[in-house]
């Protein structure tokens, strides 16, 4: 293939995405929460069991000391939120997987989507109350 | 709505004499049912003969007209100025492809994947023709819909995974070797499912939907590949003979 | 260099069907076991702060640990699988060694998790 014509065109490479659709925008957003959650995942994981080499006074104080941050409060917000995102558009992408929904995938989007909101507002209503 | 006038922005690139792309605005009057292609053909015509496009059928058929404009790729013959409701219009060529000159782009990369899932029929022996396929079987329902593909390409400039990866057998390919392999008749169909079932095949297709958006056949790629997927894991089963 | 089975490859035919599968298999489950994860820490958890005590009190009846078991598990294949995933998408040529780093470090993830599990057990 020649080379520098590939090279050219690779520069305008995010053209080849249609930003003006739904379907883009679920994609990325599951992947970027996606992988927002695998670190967490990770360092949850981590921290759990590291505060409990040494027994349960260290992980109370552990667990004490990241629940009372009031940064971290607020984090877990967003990390609500992806887990509700990527739960949702998950369970659309195993719609199409099991063949439903190829001629409605704005519609159900929207509707995880909404669902979703009222899931993520009830959420945030009961922790800052 | 009626124009008097559009604002064109056209990409231009030669890459043998040119060192960067460069955009080129063009003004250009606006006449009744135009479509892109008449705007580019009257800028070839009346402004800069060195402009560099492909067409031939203008009507939509031969696929050769793809081009990405106002955020999409569209094919230029079949889309009309007046749809796209704004008199600013910027025209590149097809993503995804090496650029040959201007909006014209190399269409081998394409049809190499075309090539891959050999995208023609291959009839069982024992079959005599014509085999009888009862039209209310509903067998072929879904085919023949999938049947419209005119390669025009539009697919694979739009979708992300051709885009990030540069082995991935695209839209179209897919699209292709799954009326074949949905097709009874067909022979090697076991040998084309390994073929979309490498990880190079419909494992990169994550259900976005852009092929879908832009096809102006109005395909829906992502369903056959979605049934392509079916069919591979059926196969590891030994469901899918 | 590690030297993996074909199955395990990216060209073997087998994986990517079969991971594919598992993927969404460990999505549909993962809605419900997580579902469960997160409702229990809202449920037992009556104090601001989740205590040890009260971790434990969850753990002492074995439906609890089979439940963090198979979210540990297919927690991580789901998260480990989908990274490999963005990589392929992305291009990425050394396919081998990427899946043996992703298994040593699922597998250690793993056995850090259990440790936990059975801290609150014992
Ligand atoms: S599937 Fe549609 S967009 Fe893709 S090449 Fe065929 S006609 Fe063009
Ligand atoms: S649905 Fe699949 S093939 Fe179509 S654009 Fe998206 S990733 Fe590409
Ligand atoms: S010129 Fe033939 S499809 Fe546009």
């Amino acid at each position: 293939m020649p080379s520098r014509e590939m090279v050219a065109s690779q520069r305008y490479k995010t053209n080849s995405q249609v930003w003006n659709a739904v379907g883009m925008w679920a994609w990325m957003l599951h992947r970027a929460t996606g992988i927002g959650l695998v670190l967490y995942l990770i360092l949850h994981a981590t921290l759990i069991s590291t505060s409990l080499i040494s027994g349960a006074q260290s992980f109370n104080a552990t667990l004490t000391m990241l629940m009372t941050n009031p940064v971290l409060h607020y984090m877990e917000l967003l990390l609500v939120g992806a887990v509700i995102y990527h739960g949702l558009n998950g369970v659309r992408l195993l719609l199409f997987d099991i063949g439903i929904g190829f001629s409605k995938q704005k519609e159900i989007f929207w509707a995880a989507m909404v669902l979703g909101a009222i899931m993520w507002i009830s959420v945030v209503v009961v922790k800052l109350s | 709505m009626s124009l008097q006038e559009i604002n064109v922005k056209i990409f231009r690139y030669d890459p043998e004499a040119d060192v960067e792309p460069r955009f080129d605005s063009f003004t250009v009057p606006v006449i009744k049912n135009m479509a892109i292609l008449d705007v580019v053909m009257y800028v070839q015509n009346y402004v800069d003969k060195t402009l560099a496009f492909r067409c031939s059928c203008r009507i939509g058929m031969c696929g050769s007209c793809a081009m990405y404009i106002n955020g999409r790729p569209r094919l230029a013959c079949r889309t009309q100025v007046s749809s796209l409701g704004t008199p600013d219009i910027t025209i590149m060529p097809l993503p995804n492809l090496p650029i040959i000159r201007d909006l014209a782009t190399d269409m081998e990369p394409f049809f190499e994947k075309w090539k891959k899932i050999k995208p023609f029929y291959v009839g069982k022996s024992e079959l005599k023709d014509p085999v009888a396929i009862r039209p209310d079987s509903g067998e072929r329902e879904f085919i023949d819909q999938m049947l419209d593909c005119i390669t025009c390409g539009c697919c694979y400039g739009a979708c992300s995974m051709v885009a990030t990866n540069e082995e991935y057998l695209g839209p179209a390919a897919l699209n292709r070797a799954y009326t074949l392999i949905a097709d009874k008749r067909d022979a090697i169909r076991v040998e084309r499912l390994k073929a979309v079932g490498r990880s190079y095949g419909v494992w990169r297709c994550h259900d976005q939907f852009n092929c879908a958006e832009v096809c102006p056949k109005k395909l829906v790629p992502t369903k056959s590949i979605q049934q392509l997927k079916k069919r591979c894991v059926l196969q590891k089963f030994g469901v899918f003979k | 260099m590690l030297n993996f089975p074909r199955i395990l490859t990216g060209e073997g035919v087998l994986l990517n069907a079969m991971t594919w599968l598992l993927q969404r298999i460990s999505a549909a489950l993962l809605l419900v076991v997580l579902g469960i994860h997160i409702w229990a820490l809202y449920v037992f958890n009556t104090s601001e702060v989740i205590s040890f005590s009260e971790a434990r009190a969850r753990l002492s009846s074995a439906p609890y640990v089979l439940l963090y078991v198979l979210l540990l598990f297919f927690g991580l294949f789901h998260a480990f699988n989908g990274v490999y995933t963005v990589m392929v998408d992305m291009g990425l040529k050394t396919r081998k060694t990427t899946i043996g780093i992703l298994i040593i470090l699922g597998t250690a993830l793993f056995g850090i998790g259990v440790y936990s599990i059975i801290q609150f057990i014992m």
